[in-house]
């Protein structure tokens, strides 16, 4: 860590002033923070809409629970930027995996909920800590430290406030004519349009907020360690001995620094000796000396004080005695509940896999589901959504018809039955333009209407037997007038032709 | 030779007719293609039709056009808030030659009358008429007079300039067969327009000498009796009731259509499928009629009217959820 290097001047701070650095970074960079965090969010947002287009609320609800997914890339960029190497955002999306990768999984269940997230994710990403090392090091950094969970609070509010002045300043510019809902329930129940609406402010909102959240919670780690490392001082000796070193070698202005070694000798005697024997002493050679220079005046005198302090009574040893059974008693029940579970924890793990492997496997099943959206939005032939079973009366369901219908309308035309006949051939067609085709026919549609969707979706042989077929069925269904038997005959052998096999 | 057959030969016979009388309509009313079908529905179903419009739209002159191709007799009121219901009826008077009173017969004595602005009038004089549209017979003094027959009234409203009308009530809007919006014309429409009347034209008269007469009012009365008599399944029939039913239940209508609704669908149904060269009704002519058959007969709620909803928009979604017939 290059100390000398750092682009923001460290001095004692209090942890409110250190969340306002973190903002003034914020500010200052915020387009390359805001960018990184639209090249980790905007991708999983299609991903998800993919996944779940169809539920926007769950889509909302994921796209903010993965926020800890977006966050260590700004972190990343900001960790390099504070030390004077400011990132393309390009080199930050190629390392975007490794970035991201440490701890992914439980920063996204356990942790999810941290309130102080932003402020121990450094731990994590730029010191590489795990379990037990982690947890001591965020108890030394963390201790009386709740700035980073106002933050937070302070974050979620925000956050919301603005998404909802965001909604509301677009509800005010839609013209009143135009208003198809109230404001209320365009909050509390948006419907389709009022949740994308929703889910836009959310993100521009979250997308605004993160920089200064991340920025914030930074800040508030590097002033931690700052606090605890002497970050200020060790500078501050840094920049000292690189005048003193500069003067020397000067010659032109060897009064001026003769002048200010002897400042520094006299002035700073506490510091220079120990900057002079640090690196000459050893370790133990060097304790007398700190304690020498400790037993100055300047660092303060001991003082005896008295005071009195409650101890306890006499007799709780014999009540820890009493007690002490009922302790032994719990530790040897959690021992062998312990025991008991610890055989059971192979077991869980196997499921946790199951689930984990069954989740994936769903989750591509639902992505394969939602292809259409990468096809421009093409009709899917095998598209079976909405399909209706009923549709005039007539049974759509491709299980209730015959192989090869075109034959037997055929035997039942030749026996006289025109009705059934015409009414096979009509519900066939039916079949295979509901679900070979994909055609949405609602359950208000006439006749007249199916011809016009036929008309509009279908190449022109189709079309025009469709219009003939729908026409016969018409005039035996309402007009009662029975056709031809060689009319019904000619439709019966075309059938085939035109809709090629039998549907299903 | 039976029924059905002697239906379709009148069919073929007057049908190719009915087809040339909205031809001849079009040579003098340019575009507005909807609004001579509708009238026409009417004309064949027995009908009235109330037309709304701005002014200078060819209201006027789509009437004389279908007097010029019926041969009917043609008269035009303009309703004032000071018409009197003998205005439009007639009255008795005394002719002093003769030394007896004489029935001085009005303008509703005609087979197509234009009842210009309708609303202009106070609740009285409207009154007389729909009752004569109704009864299509006219008393005066206690004698009572049919009217020739066909007898088609074609009113109007003016959507702007509501200031000193008298809004027609719902009960009376009922008598109506048809509610027909007409439109400004497309541009292309317009130009030929402007170019029809303006050339070799003096003045600003309208001329229908282009329009030849295709049918007689006897013709006219004979499609009447077959466009009421044409086949109808009980399907179609339970579908003009759903639809209207569906009317009452329907979440932004205050008041939907009543019974009278359903069998102007059915009339209208008809009227529709004759146009369209069938004898028998598909649902199809029920639900192309519909918007125009029921508009008038249902009353929004005022949350809908308030928020600039009209009743075609709540029509639209009934006809897309009341299912179609089951046959």
């Amino acid at each position: 860590m290059e100390l000398d290097k750092l682009e923001i001047s460290l001095r004692r701070r209090s942890a409110w002033e250190a969340i306002d650095l973190g903002f003034a970074l914020a500010r200052r960079w915020f387009v390359p923070l805001w960018l990184l965090w639209l090249t980790s969010a905007v991708p999983l947002g299609v991903l998800l809409f993919l996944l779940f287009n169809e539920q926007l609320w769950l889509l909302m609800i994921l796209v903010w629970w993965f926020k800890p997914l977006y966050e260590p890339p700004l972190l990343f960029w900001l960790s390099r930027a504070v030390f004077g190497e400011q990132l393309k955002v390009k080199t930050v999306i190629r390392q975007w995996w490794s970035v991201i990768r440490p701890q992914l999984f439980i920063n996204l269940t356990l942790r999810r909920f941290n309130p102080s997230r932003s402020f121990t994710m450094p731990v994590a990403l730029l010191e590489q800590l795990k379990g037990k090392a982690r947890r001591s090091r965020i108890s030394v950094l963390g201790k009386n430290q709740h700035a980073a969970t106002w933050l937070t609070i302070v974050g979620i509010h925000l956050e919301t406030i603005l998404e909802l002045a965001f909604i509301t300043t677009l509800f005010v510019l839609i013209p009143e004519d135009l208003r198809w809902i109230s404001l209320d329930d365009l909050i509390i129940a948006p419907g389709r349009i009022g949740e994308w609406l929703q889910l836009a402010g959310g993100l521009l909102c979250m997308s605004l907020i993160a920089p200064f959240y991340v920025a914030a919670g930074f800040a508030l780690y590097l002033h931690r360690r700052s606090e605890l490392e002497a970050w200020d001082i060790e500078i501050s000796f840094r920049q000292i001995n690189e005048r003193v070193r500069e003067s020397q070698t000067s010659k032109s202005k060897r009064f001026l620094s003769m002048s200010v070694l002897f400042i520094a000798l006299s002035g700073l005697a506490v510091f220079h000796p120990i900057a002079e024997a640090a690196g000459k002493l050893s370790a133990r050679e060097a304790k007398p000396v700190i304690e020498q220079v400790l037993a100055d005046d300047d660092f303060g005198h001991t003082e005896e004080t008295q005071y009195w302090k409650y101890v306890g009574s006499t007799d709780s040893e014999e009540a820890e005695a009493e007690d002490h059974w009922f302790i032994e008693l719990l530790e040897m029940l959690f021992k062998r509940i312990g025991g008991f579970f610890e055989g059971y924890a192979s077991i869980g793990k196997i499921l946790i896999w199951i689930v984990g492997i069954s989740l994936v496997v769903y989750l591509i099943y639902r992505v394969m589901g939602n292809t259409q959206w990468f096809s421009g939005l093409k009709r899917s032939r095998k598209r079976n959504i909405n399909t209706p079973v009923e549709l005039f009366g007539l049974d759509l369901r491709p299980e209730q018809l015959p192989d090869n219908p075109a034959a037997i309308a055929q035997q039942l035309a030749e026996a006289g039955e025109y009705r059934e006949a015409l009414s096979l051939l009509y519900r066939g067609a039916l079949v295979y333009l509901v679900t070979e085709q994909a055609i949405d026919i609602p359950d208000s549609a006439t006749e007249g209407e199916c011809q016009l969707l036929v008309s509009q979706y279908r190449d022109v042989d189709e079309s025009e037997y469709f219009s003939q077929l729908t026409h016969s069925w018409l005039a035996m269904a309402y007009g009662h007038i029975l056709p031809e038997q060689e009319q019904v005959l000619v439709l019966c052998q075309q059938w085939s032709g035109v809709f090629g096999h039998e549907p299903g | 030779m039976s029924d059905t057959q002697g239906q379709n030969q009148l069919s073929e016979k007057v049908l190719r007719k009915v087809g040339q009388l909205e031809q001849e309509i079009s040579r003098a009313v340019i575009g507005q293609r909807q609004v001579i079908r509708d009238t026409t529905i009417a004309l064949l179903a027995g009908g009235h039709v109330l037309v709304e419009g701005v002014p200078g739209l060819g209201k006027t002159l789509l009437v004389r056009s279908l007097a010029a191709a019926v041969g009917g007799v043609f008269n035009r009121v303009q309703f004032t808030p000071d018409l009197m219901p003998s205005d439009i009826s007639g009255h008795i008077m005394f002719d002093r030659k003769t030394d007896s009173f004489r029935v001085r017969k009005g303008p509703v004595f005609c087979n197509f009358l234009l009842a210009d602005e309708i609303n202009r009038a106070p609740a009285k004089t409207q009154s007389a008429l729909l009752e004569v549209m109704q009864e299509q017979q006219v008393t005066i003094e206690g004698q009572s007079f049919s009217l020739q027959l066909p007898f088609l009234v074609l009113a109007t409203q003016n959507p702007i300039e509501q200031e000193g009308t008298y809004p027609l009530p719902q009960a009376q809007l009922d008598r109506f067969l048809l509610k027909v919006f007409i439109d400004y014309p497309d541009a292309d429409e317009e130009l030929q327009m402007v170019q029809q009347i303006t050339g070799d034209a003096v003045g600003d008269k309208l001329d229908v000498s282009a329009v030849e007469e295709v049918l007689q009012p006897a013709e006219i009365i004979s499609l009447q009796k077959y466009t009421a008599q044409l086949e109808v399944d009980e399907q179609i029939i339970a579908y003009a009731v759903r639809i209207a039913r569906a009317t009452r239940d329907w979440s932004g209508i205050e008041n939907g259509s009543g019974p009278r609704g359903s069998i102007a669908m059915l009339r209208a149904g008809r009227a529709n499928a004759v146009l369209a060269g069938r004898n028998f009704v598909t649902p199809d002519d029920i639900k192309a009629v519909a918007p125009a058959v029921l508009r008038h007969r249902i009353k929004l709620t005022a949350d809908l009217e308030i928020e600039g909803y009209q009743p075609d928009d709540v029509l639209k979604d009934i006809l897309s959820n009341v299912e179609a017939p089951r046959v």
